[in-house]
């Protein structure tokens, strides 16, 4: 599965692949998406005074973070619900919003 | 400090500064959809700062059509008379409560919160075939009586938050206790002051109980709007509570978790542009 990814042109690796593609005020492409950013390409982006770009990603499923964010969306949704009980439609709309958050922020 | 009534609320209400008057005549029109655009596009003209407000809110890229809209006839034709009519409501009546000095009350967050809560309305009244513009500004509206008690009472409301904040509880617990009306009670007293319609009065005086309300009214549309936007923190303060989610309002609008989940990414997205157009 691939996700694609914000990112400072200086973190960009070479080899990477643009996910969106990159246009300039005009609306004209200045590079496809897909297009493969090597070293050179990179460099004349950052001479155009670009400084982020999106990159794709191979999502490797890092259970270990998923955990976390798990746990980490867990406790700020608690926290929300305090005072929410644990009626149906309530663990119902507790359920959509961490599916949500899980989405959102992975 | 002695605890306040109903008359001491109506008594703070009754000296405030008339309603301009075009907000009057669109409360008066809520709801009815057979109304003279022309004589509210002229009543618009006549108050300058809604005039401008209205123009810059037609021109804001929320409504996708920036430095197109020149006049308020073309505001009106672009927008949509009900659209136009939601936003002249919501600013007008948020904007005849002043910034006080109430400690603790952030005025920020209550404005992300509503228009949060107003997106959610809209999204969950578009789903369930409901009156979509009066969710909306209900659910901008719908925490009114917070604003109230905040600037005509702000010594009550402060004691009122440091309260909540010291026993944890749910604000309504809160302002029941210390103030001895909660801002549903409050907003319900306002309506009636400033004689809003019947429906737009269920959503501020009823969010909190949606099934003392009936069900052709918005109360239940907006209190499960107010625990989307609680539940997604959209006011963004630590304290963000959400209530438990009424069994009856649920269920009259078929909800479930998938038809939830639908509704969210809308209110996320929409959030931060709304923000802009409605914030005092």
């Amino acid at each position: 599965m691939r996700t694609r990814q914000a990112m400072p042109i200086d973190d960009v690796e070479p080899g990477s692949r643009l996910a969106v593609s990159l246009c300039d005020v005009g609306g004209r492409v200045l590079v496809p998406a897909g297009a493969e950013l090597t070293d050179r390409l990179l460099e004349a982006l950052r001479r155009r005074g670009i400084d982020e770009l999106v990159v794709e990603r191979e999502a490797v499923i890092d259970h270990e973070a998923l955990a976390a964010l798990r746990a980490r969306i867990d406790q700020r949704l608690a926290r929300r619900f305090r005072q929410a009980g644990d009626g149906l439609e309530t663990r119902l709309l507790y359920q959509a919003v961490h599916d949500f958050c899980l989405e959102h922020e992975a | 400090m002695s605890r306040l009534n109903a008359d001491d609320v109506l008594g703070r209400l009754r000296q405030l500064p008339a309603l301009p008057t075009v907000v009057v005549e669109l409360l008066a029109s809520f709801g009815d959809d057979d109304v003279d655009i022309g004589g509210l596009s002229r009543l618009i003209a006549r108050d300058q700062g809604l005039a401008t407000r209205l123009l810059r809110v037609a021109n804001s890229s929320f409504y996708g059509l920036s430095g197109k809209v020149a006049t308020i006839n073309d505001a009106i034709a672009v927008l949509g008379f009900s659209a136009v009519r939601s936003m002249v409501l919501a600013v007008g009546v948020n904007g005849a409560f002043p910034a006080g000095q109430c400690p603790g009350f952030d005025r920020q967050a209550y404005v992300r919160h509503g228009v949060g809560v107003g997106l959610a309305a809209r999204t969950l009244a578009r789903q369930a075939g409901r009156n979509a513009e009066l969710a909306f500004t209900g659910g901008i509206l719908h925490d009114i009586g917070v604003l109230v008690l905040a600037t005509c009472f702000p010594q009550a409301y402060g004691e009122a938050l440091a309260y909540r904040e010291r026993h944890d509880c749910l604000p309504i617990v809160a302002e029941r206790d210390i103030v001895g009306l909660d801002h549903a009670a409050v907003g319900g007293l306002l309506a009636d002051a400033w004689l809003f319609p019947a429906a737009l009065r269920a959503a501020l005086a009823a969010h909190h109980a949606p099934a003392e309300s009936t069900a052709d009214q918005p109360a239940d549309l907006i209190h499960v709007a107010d625990a989307i936007a609680h539940a997604l923190g959209l006011a963004g303060s630590l304290d963000e509570m959400v209530q438990p989610v009424d069994r009856t309002a649920w269920h009259r609008l078929g909800l479930d978790q998938q038809k939830i989940a639908a509704v969210l990414p809308q209110v996320v997205a929409g959030l931060d542009e709304a923000c802009l157009v409605f914030s005092a």
